[in-house]
This record gives structure tokens, C-alpha cells and sequence, in this order.
């Protein structure tokens, strides 16, 4: 079989060159942190870092992924998936305690066991794909792949023996007989049951969930106890062929797990986990949508409704709705400009659509009602940091440190998101030297947004647009949180008491009869 | 087993107490009342504070209690003691789920188990002394709520049941007094036994000590073929854990059934706390001589009250106050206006407390108390401990208004004393003639005290049928008698008089004439 990715990888050279992925420099500033330690915390099992933190390299790429997330929002394939996850985490575990096992029985019954997970496992998810229509390219390599194996002779001769001898071992049944000094063995089930017994005289009412059954607690759950062994000694006595043939099918496997097959299910895990992400937020009903990703030096960049996903979160949880915004580049436009009052929203939608280029960019579904981007290689941002002890013109220099290596980058485009520069220099040379990062970031083809108090960087012009956060009509002063495209200004307000409490009569009436 | 004493038909719960109870304590100082009913135990207080501060809302209700009120008063020895078994009951409980959570509830634990055992027995004692003392009194009690309570009792932990219980219990013992566990399974996973079954306990009659095996039961041992002994420690130490996952499975199933006890001695404990309490506090309220009354349903409007005195002041002074009367069978919002220092906001208070008192099934300081049912009560005083006038206390204020009118319903009833003081009586007057008219439109049933002349007299102007002015009475000698008398709103509360009193007379006073038209011309 040829070679799968459901990533639409080319090639792992990634995986082996590097152990340790470390987070992008932009994942904080963007609040990015918060949601893909989320995502990557659903399947914890797994190192998901490697596919959350390294950005495919082509536009393919991120359709290909695009086509097979449309997959996963089938419920049907999203159920198949995680079992079979379940069932090879399983396999993969109990070849481990095999392997590790220090008796003999225990070092081959394992290994049946992880077999029998194995089996089951594929088995299920093949026949599950079986029955559901994939759409994407990825999903159907992957179909195609399990086919071939579950139909191939030597996959089924080695099943049949697994599950048949499977069969014969849970018949293995005792009853033990335990006195202070001594267990007797009898080789069959007793068929008195106790627990019912109680149930019925506390008058548990039926239907009620009495557990009948428990497990062994003999030295935690892996390793025989002295006294399992000696309980399993006179079970080999009793029952010599089911144990004969133990030995038989060791003989005959050694190692069956597929490796493509376990890349493959840890690929899945990407996809996964960013619907278990998506189905824990459902409850709030936010928006997302496919953006519609172009490699092209025309390619449009306009967001319908875009919002700050990591805030929505909190919010929502507190009760409290979120603005979404819908932002666009026109023409030339490379920069836009974002003024207005404190508090108005103007970091959130900055920060939005960073969010909004990263999930872009990793072919995930975004959070807006629609988006058009083009082909980013890499995001970068720069946002003020938290004041520290530093004198204006420490931190100033510490600004202009950060600020360096986005400047020195000179490849190819890049999306940019600056968030308050220089506010710690003089204003005559914080615009001088803003306009000179504006410039030569536009000069470079990237795309940006770029949040400032001096309103002078909001000239417009060809390359930049000047947006302002935007205050309610009614009063000059409430927030709105629209960002929306107008030259830059001042604002200010204040009002009685009364009405902050809608204490007025028409009011009181009004809130009464509602 | 449900408690149900204090509703006929449910159990209590904490749930939807008075909208704004925080400030119905503090406004009409609940916390003098709770103190007095708690003297006798300190948990009688949280009881107290949380069943009265949870209003009745149907005459059923009300009526259930009266008449549990009846027996609790007859019987108090008897219910400060089925009071005390369900404490003990209770604290045993809450040392059991110390000793749980800090096992995690982990049963395999051997003393887990025995802890569990123990606590069960415990417990089943506490039922059996209950069971006496119910079999001993059952005939004292009168009351629907008592009466039922007695046959559900016997009915649900009679002796029949427990006994099987405590022989059940005897054999789960099998393990310290010795006996045989028979239990059944398979080989499951990497060959560990598995699917457990308890099939049999059998507890020897005898204790016998634990020691090892002599010979010739060594040898019995070893003569058949599918026994083994258990002589190595470690071997013995495995089958005591099986055992003791196989108990601990066993007493999983009676989870449920110990849950049950735990509610029931919970909420027996809380309901009798509260009964206790009242019986404690009329007692005490007798020796004071203060008189407490069972108070009736109204059947129109807003009740009638005769002989009505402020409890709580009462039973600071220790000795019964002026009282005072009121008709509002016709009427649902009241202007209280006259004299300072005239007994305005201690007749307010009055009110309040008894109504409180009404809604939580209890008896009431007043000769006659016909009352009406809300659905909430509301209080706005003013705070007098804020300091002075300033905007961050009218704000308070408006604050606390709004959170009224977010929660109010139309069989509200609101109690406003001298509300909006803290402004301008001209931009008080705005506020609460706003505030005023809309809820009184809204239906609900407002009884004010205010300074506001302006706003009383433009209400008296507006002829409304259910409105009713009283003023504090003062003679025209200037004493006040604490007496609240039918009378239109006048331009002054006398406050002059106290000044007079205090510093001395002013002479060039304007008119309320001269004031009004000074008033209408800025």
C-alpha cells in the first residue's frame, strides 16, 4: 500500500528531527493558549503539539485537511474514529504488559489479549467505515487502506485463531471456597448470587443499578498474586487443553500491530480533539465557518462576524454574549488601522483575527461567518507587555528588542498584529516611528492589523484603513464593541444617577410589564 | 423516610427563601429574634434565620404548622430529644464521611469496612431508640403533622425490617469472628481472575481466634487435591484483600439505603430544631410577659391588626411596648408622615416582624392579627450608619430599589422607611413619586414612612381609593404618644420641636405657606 497521511503530509522528516516542539512566540498575545491547550488537553494521551504548533507549508495542504474535518462532523465517523482509538490504546497497552509480564502465562495470555483488542479494533472501525459515505481524500486513502488489510488472507487466518481460542479462555470458571487457613478451587461457577439477596431485603427498588460483579484486586491489576498463581496452577490441572493451546498460539505470533495504521490513528487525533473542543463550546452555539484559503498576490482577506473565540468562551460561560466584527482589506489595502476608546474593543478584534488566520492557516474551520484569506507562511504579533519596574525608556528599548526580528524577517508573507507601540515614547515620536513599521511591513506585501491611541496612524490611504471601536448613539458613552470603518476622533460623557438605575417611572412601568 | 413536618407535603429545602432576606433581617432586626430563639442551642439559629426567612405561601401551609406549633409547645421535653438523637445521628454521619473522604471512600481498605459496619449499627440504634420513643408519646400528639409523621415511622423502619438488617450485619462480620466466603469468577485479562461473584457468607457462631494450622490440618489440607493453604504471610494478606474487595462490593449495595438514613436524620434534625426553637422562644417571650397570638387569614385585602407592638423592641426593653392598630381591608399602600422621634419606624417594624412572623407559621405580637399571604416582602429603609448625605449613599439606595423592582410581583409587599433621605427632599420627591406609582399600579401593597410632605400630599391630592395617610400623633403640647392617628399629610414633621428641645427656639420660621411658594418659584 502506498503512503497516507490524513494530514496531507508530504513527509515526516519533522517527526524524527525534532522531540520537543515549543509554542509559537504568537500564542499568548493571541490568546491562542487558552483554546489549543484546551484542544490538546481532550486527547492528553497523545502529543498533539507537533500538529497544533507546526503550520502546513502549502495551500493543498490545508484543503486536503479542510475536505477531511468535513468528515469528522459526521457523527457516525466521529463515533467509529474514537472507538477505534480506544481499542488500539488498549492493544498498544496490553502489548506493554506482555512485554513486561514476569510469568510465563501472563506473557502470552497478554499478548492474546492485545491481539484480540487489535482485531476488534480494526474489525470494527473497517466495517463502521464500511457503512458510512466519506467525502474527502484523506478518509478515503485511509478506507481503502483498512479494506485491503481486513480482506487480506493473512489478516483473517490469524483473527480466527485469536477470537476462537479468545472463546475457550473466558470459559475458564471457578468458585472459590475461602476460610481463614485455606482456598478450595471448584472448577465451575456457584450459582447462588448475594448481592441480590441484599437488594431484595433493603428493598432497593428495581431498575435501580446493584453491581453484581467486581474485578480482582490482587497486586493492582497487572502482575498474578501468589495466590491467583497457585488458584491458576489447579485451573491448568482442570482444564490442560485450553491451557495447551495458549502455548500453541504464542508459538505461532510474534508482533501484528500495523505501524501506518498507528501513525494514522495519531494523525486522527488532530481532528478529534478539535470536535470534542467544538462539541464542549455547542451549548453556546458560536459560529464558525470553512474560510476560504488563496495562494495568490490578489487573493482576497474579508471576515464576516469574526470573533475572539477565547473570550466568547469566558464570557459565555459568565452568562455574557459576545460583539463579532466583520472586517475586510479593499483593494490595495494591506494595513488596518484600529483607534478608539479604552475599553471599545479594539485588542479583541485585533486579537480575533490572528485567531482567526491561525485556524485559517492549520486548515480548521474558523470562528466567523465567513472568511476569505490569503496564503499566510507564518503570523507574528507584537503586543505591550504588562508594565514592569522598567523606566519609559527601558521599556521602550525592550519594545523595539521584539520588534527586531519581525522586522529582519523578509520572506514570504506573513500576517502581522501589532497592539498599542511606543506608548511610552512622545507622541510626535511614536507616530514617526509607527508609520515607519507600517511602512515597511505594507512594503513587504504582508497583511496586517495594527491597534494605536495616536490617531495620525489612521490616515488614510490606499494601503491603510481606519477603523474605530465604536459607542452606542443613544448615550455617546456605552460601548458597542463594533469596530467600523471612519476617519479617527474623541469621545466623553456623563449622566444622572436615576437613569443608571432606571429608576424613572416609564421606565420601572415599562421593565414591570415586560 | 420523609420528615414532613414542616410542609405537608414536602421536605425542606433552602431553596427560594425571600427575594431580598438580607435585608428583611437587618431592616427589621431579625437577628434579635433568632438570638432569643437559639438560646437553648446554637444550630437552633442557622434554622431559625433560614425556615422563617423562606415565607409560607398557601393557608395550608401556614395552617400545618399552627397546628405542629400546638404539640411542639405541649411537648417540648420530647422534642428537644428526638432533636438530640438526630444530632448525635448527624454528627456520627458527618465523622463517617470525614473518614470516607479522606479514604476516598476506597472500601478495600479493611478498616474502611469496619468503619462502615460500625457506623451502620450506629445508626440503626439511633432508629430503634426513635422507634421507642414514638411508640411511648404517639398518643400525646394532635396535630396532622405529628400523627403522620408517627405512622410513617412505623410503617418504614418498623422492627421487622431492621432486625433482618442487623442479622445480615452479623454475618458481613464473618471476617473477624471467622467463617466461609464462597465467591465465583473467570480468568480475565492477562490471566488475572475476574467477574467476581459473592455467592455465599457464613459467619462461624463462635469467634475463633486467629492462628495457624497445626499439623494434621495440614495434612487434611493436603490430602485434597484442589485446597491449598495459605501459609506464606503475603498469601494470607492476598486472600484478606479479596475478602475485603468482596465486602466492600457487598456494602456498596447499601449505599442507598445509608443515603436514605443520612437525608432523613438531616432534615429530622432540622425540622425538630425548628419547632424546638419556637417552643423555647414563646416560653421565654411568656416569662417577659409579652403576649403572643395565633394570627387568622384575612378575607379581603390587606388584614386588620389590633393590639399590634414591635417585637423586637420588646425584647430589648423586656417588657411590652405601645401598641397600635390597623385596618387595611380596603387599602394596599399606606403613608405613614407626622412627628420625629413620633414611633413611625418602630410602627413600620411592627408590621414587618409580625407578617414574617405570619408567614413562617408562627404566632404573633399582636391581640389580633388577620393577615394576607404574599408572595415576598420586600423592606427599603434607610441606613442610617452610612454617614451623611452623599451621593455614594444615594446610590446605595437606588441600588437597592432597583434590585426591588427587578424581583417584585404584584402581591408584593414593600415596607419603605424614609426612603431616599439621603437627597434633596425635592429630587426625592422625583424618585420615589416615579417609584411609588408605578408599583402601586403594578398591585403592589407599599406601606411608607417618609418626610416626603411633598410627595404625600400630592398622592392625598390624587384621591386614590386605596390609599390610607396615618401621622404620628403629637399633642399640641408637643408630646408624642406613639400612636398613629388618621390624618392628612401635613408640610412638617415637628422636628422643630426637637430642636426647640435640645438647642432652644428659633424664632423667624417661614410658613409652609411662605415654603411652598418659595418651593414653586425655583
Amino acid at each position: 500500500m502506498s503512503f497516507v497521511s490524513i494530514l496531507g503530509r508530504r513527509d515526516f522528516d519533522n517527526d524524527k528531527e525534532q522531540e520537543f516542539f515549543e509554542q509559537p512566540s504568537y500564542f499568548n498575545d493571541l490568546n491562542l493558549n487558552q483554546i489549543v491547550n484546551r484542544i490538546i488537553g481532550l486527547r492528553i494521551d497523545y502529543d498533539l503539539k507537533k500538529y497544533y504548533y507546526v503550520m502546513p507549508k502549502t495551500v493543498e495542504e490545508i484543503c486536503f485537511r479542510q475536505e477531511v474535518l468535513k468528515d469528522f462532523y459526521n457523527e457516525g465517523i466521529m463515533d467509529a474514529t474514537m472507538s477505534f482509538s480506544n481499542g488500539l490504546f488498549r492493544a498498544r497497552n496490553y502489548w506493554g504488559y506482555s512485554v513486561s509480564a514476569e510469568t510465563d502465562i501472563q506473557q502470552k495470555r497478554w499478548k492474546i489479549d492485545s491481539a484480540y483488542a487489535y482485531i476488534n479494533a480494526v474489525r470494527e472501525f473497517a466495517a463502521s467505515l464500511d457503512g458510512l459515505e466519506v467525502v474527502s481524500e484523506g478518509m478515503k486513502q485511509l478506507k481503502s487502506y483498512l479494506k485491503d488489510m481486513v480482506e487480506s488472507k493473512e489478516f483473517n487466518e490469524f483473527a480466527d485463531e485469536t477470537v476462537t481460542l479468545m472463546n475457550e479462555l473466558f470459559d475458564i470458571e471457578f468458585t472459590l471456597e475461602m476460610e481463614r487457613n485455606s482456598i478450595t478451587v471448584i472448577p465451575k461457577r456457584n450459582e447462588e448470587h448475594y448481592i441480590e439477596k441484599v437488594a431484595e431485603m433493603l428493598e432497593i427498588p428495581e431498575g435501580t443499578k446493584v453491581n453484581t460483579y467486581f474485578g480482582s484486586p490482587l497486586t493492582g491489576a497487572l502482575i498474578l498474586s501468589g495466590v491467583e498463581e497457585k488458584i491458576i496452577n489447579i485451573l491448568q490441572k482442570e482444564y490442560p487443553e485450553s491451557f495447551a493451546k495458549i502455548d500453541e498460539y504464542d508459538d505461532n505470533y510474534s508482533s501484528f500491530i500495523d505501524s501506518t495504521l498507528v501513525r494514522l490513528e495519531e494523525e486522527m487525533q488532530f481532528y478529534i480533539a478539535y470536535i470534542l473542543f467544538r462539541k464542549e463550546i455547542s451549548q453556546y452555539n458560536f459560529t464558525f465557518c470553512t474560510p476560504e484559503v488563496r495562494d495568490a498576490k490578489d487573493a482576497a482577506f474579508a471576515i464576516v462576524d469574526g470573533y475572539d473565540l477565547a473570550l466568547a468562551r469566558k464570557n459565555s460561560e459568565a452568562g455574557l454574549k459576545t460583539v463579532s466584527n466583520s472586517l475586510d482589506y479593499r483593494d490595495k489595502e494591506r494595513f488596518l488601522v484600529i483607534t478608539g476608546p479604552n475599553q471599545g474593543g479594539k485588542t479583541t478584534s485585533a486579537r480575533s483575527m490572528g485567531q482567526i488566520a491561525y485556524f485559517a492557516m492549520l486548515g480548521l474551520d474558523v470562528p466567523a461567518a465567513s472568511v476569505k484569506i490569503p496564503f499566510f507562511h507564518g503570523i507574528m504579533t507584537h503586543f505591550e507587555v504588562e508594565e514592569s519596574l522598567d523606566t519609559g525608556a527601558g521599556k521602550l528599548k525592550e519594545e523595539l528588542n521584539r520588534l527586531k526580528p519581525m522586522m529582519e524577517e523578509k520572506g514570504q508573507r506573513n500576517f502581522i498584529v501589532i497592539n498599542e507601540l511606543f506608548t511610552t515614547a512622545a507622541s510626535y515620536d511614536a507616530y514617526i516611528m509607527g508609520s515607519h513599521v507600517l511602512k515597511h511591513f505594507i512594503e513587504l506585501d504582508y497583511f496586517g492589523v495594527y491597534v494605536t491611541h495616536i490617531k495620525e496612524l489612521a490616515k488614510e490611504s490606499e494601503t491603510v484603513a481606519s477603523l474605530v471601536a465604536g459607542i452606542s448613539e443613544l448615550d455617546g458613552k456605552t460601548r458597542t464593541f463594533k469596530i467600523e470603518r471612519k476617519a479617527s476622533e474623541g469621545i466623553g460623557h456623563a449622566s444622572t444617577l436615576v437613569d443608571k438605575y432606571r429608576l424613572n417611572y416609564d421606565e420601572i412601568k415599562g421593565g414591570l410589564l415586560r | 423516610m420523609k420528615v414532613w413536618l414542616l410542609y405537608p407535603d414536602r421536605e425542606w429545602e433552602s431553596r427560594s427563601p425571600y427575594a431580598k432576606k438580607e435585608d428583611i433581617i437587618k431592616d427589621l432586626n431579625f437577628h434579635i429574634i433568632f438570638k432569643m430563639m437559639s438560646r437553648e442551642d446554637e444550630y437552633f439559629y442557622p434554622v431559625a434565620s433560614q425556615v422563617m426567612m423562606k415565607p409560607l405561601l398557601t393557608r395550608r401551609d401556614i395552617e400545618y404548622r399552627q397546628e405542629m406549633m400546638k404539640d411542639a409547645t405541649k411537648n417540648s421535653e420530647t422534642f428537644m430529644e428526638i432533636y438530640s438523637i438526630a444530632t448525635s445521628a448527624m454528627k456520627t454521619i458527618e465523622k463517617y464521611n470525614e473518614t470516607y473522604d479522606r479514604r476516598k471512600g476506597d472500601l478495600n481498605s479493611g478498616a474502611m469496612v469496619t468503619e462502615l459496619l460500625n457506623f451502620v449499627s450506629f445508626l440503626v440504634k439511633q432508629l430503634n431508640k426513635l422507634a421507642y420513643i414514638i411508640d411511648e408519646t404517639k398518643g400525646e400528639y394532635t396535630s396532622e403533622a405529628m400523627k403522620s409523621f408517627c405512622e410513617r415511622f412505623a410503617d418504614e423502619y418498623g422492627n421487622e425490617k431492621m432486625k433482618k438488617i442487623v442479622n445480615e450485619m452479623y454475618h458481613l462480620d464473618y471476617w473477624t469472628a471467622g467463617g466461609k466466603l464462597t465467591i465465583s469468577g473467570n480468568c480475565g485479562c492477562g490471566m488475572k481472575i475476574d467477574k467476581l461473584e459473592v455467592n455465599k457468607i457464613h459467619r462461624n457462631k463462635r469467634r475463633k481466634a486467629a492462628r495457624p494450622l497445626n499439623v494434621l490440618e495440614k495434612v487434611n489440607i493436603m490430602l485434597k487435591s484442589n485446597t491449598f493453604a495459605l501459609e506464606l504471610e503475603e498469601e494470607k494478606e492476598d486472600a484478606r484483600q479479596l475478602e475485603k474487595i468482596a465486602i466492600g462490593h457487598i456494602l456498596k449495595v447499601y449505599d442507598g439505603f445509608i443515603k436514605e438514613l443520612k437525608i432523613f436524620f438531616e432534615q429530622l434534625r432540622f425540622q425538630m430544631a425548628f419547632y424546638a426553637s419556637c417552643a423555647s422562644f414563646y416560653k421565654r417571650l411568656d416569662k417577659i410577659g409579652l403576649m403572643m397570638s395565633v394570627p387568622t387569614f384575612a378575607t379581603e385585602g390587606n388584614g386588620t391588626f389590633i393590639g399590634l407592638y414591635e417585637l423586637t423592641y420588646a425584647i430589648y426593653i423586656q417588657k411590652a411596648p405601645v401598641v397600635n392598630g390597623l385596618r387595611m381591608t380596603d387599602k394596599r399602600l399606606l403613608f405613614v408622615t407626622g412627628a420625629n422621634q413620633g414611633g413611625k419606624s418602630t410602627f413600620l417594624r411592627s408590621i414587618g416582624v409580625a407578617q414574617v412572623l405570619f408567614q413562617a407559621g408562627m404566632l404573633v405580637p399582636a391581640e389580633i392579627f388577620s393577615g394576607k399571604i404574599y408572595d415576598n416582602i420586600f423592606t427599603h429603609f434607610t441606613r442610617r450608619e452610612d454617614s451623611a448625605m452623599n451621593s455614594g449613599r444615594l446610590e446605595e439606595e437606588l441600588k437597592r430599589m432597583r434590585g426591588i423592582i427587578d424581583l417584585v410581583t404584584p402581591n408584593s409587599l414593600i415596607l419603605l422607611n424614609e426612603s431616599f433621605a439621603s437627597t434633596t427632599e425635592k429630587e426625592g420627591t422625583i424618585i420615589m413619586s416615579g417609584v411609588v406609582k408605578a408599583l402601586s399600579e403594578y398591585g403592589c401593597s407599599m406601606y411608607i414612612v417618609t418626610h416626603l410632605y411633598e410627595l404625600a400630599r400630592q398622592i392625598f391630592a390624587e384621591n386614590l381609593p386605596y390609599v390610607q395617610f396615618l401621622s404620628a400623633e403629637r399633642r399640641n403640647d408637643g408630646k408624642r404618644t406613639y400612636k398613629m392617628v388618621p390624618r392628612q399629610p401635613g408640610y412638617t414633621s415637628y422636628g422643630l420641636d426637637l430642636y426647640e428641645e435640645v438647642l432652644g427656639k428659633i424664632t423667624d420660621v417661614i410658613t409652609p405657606e411662605e415654603y411652598e411658594a418659595v418651593n414653586v418659584n425655583d
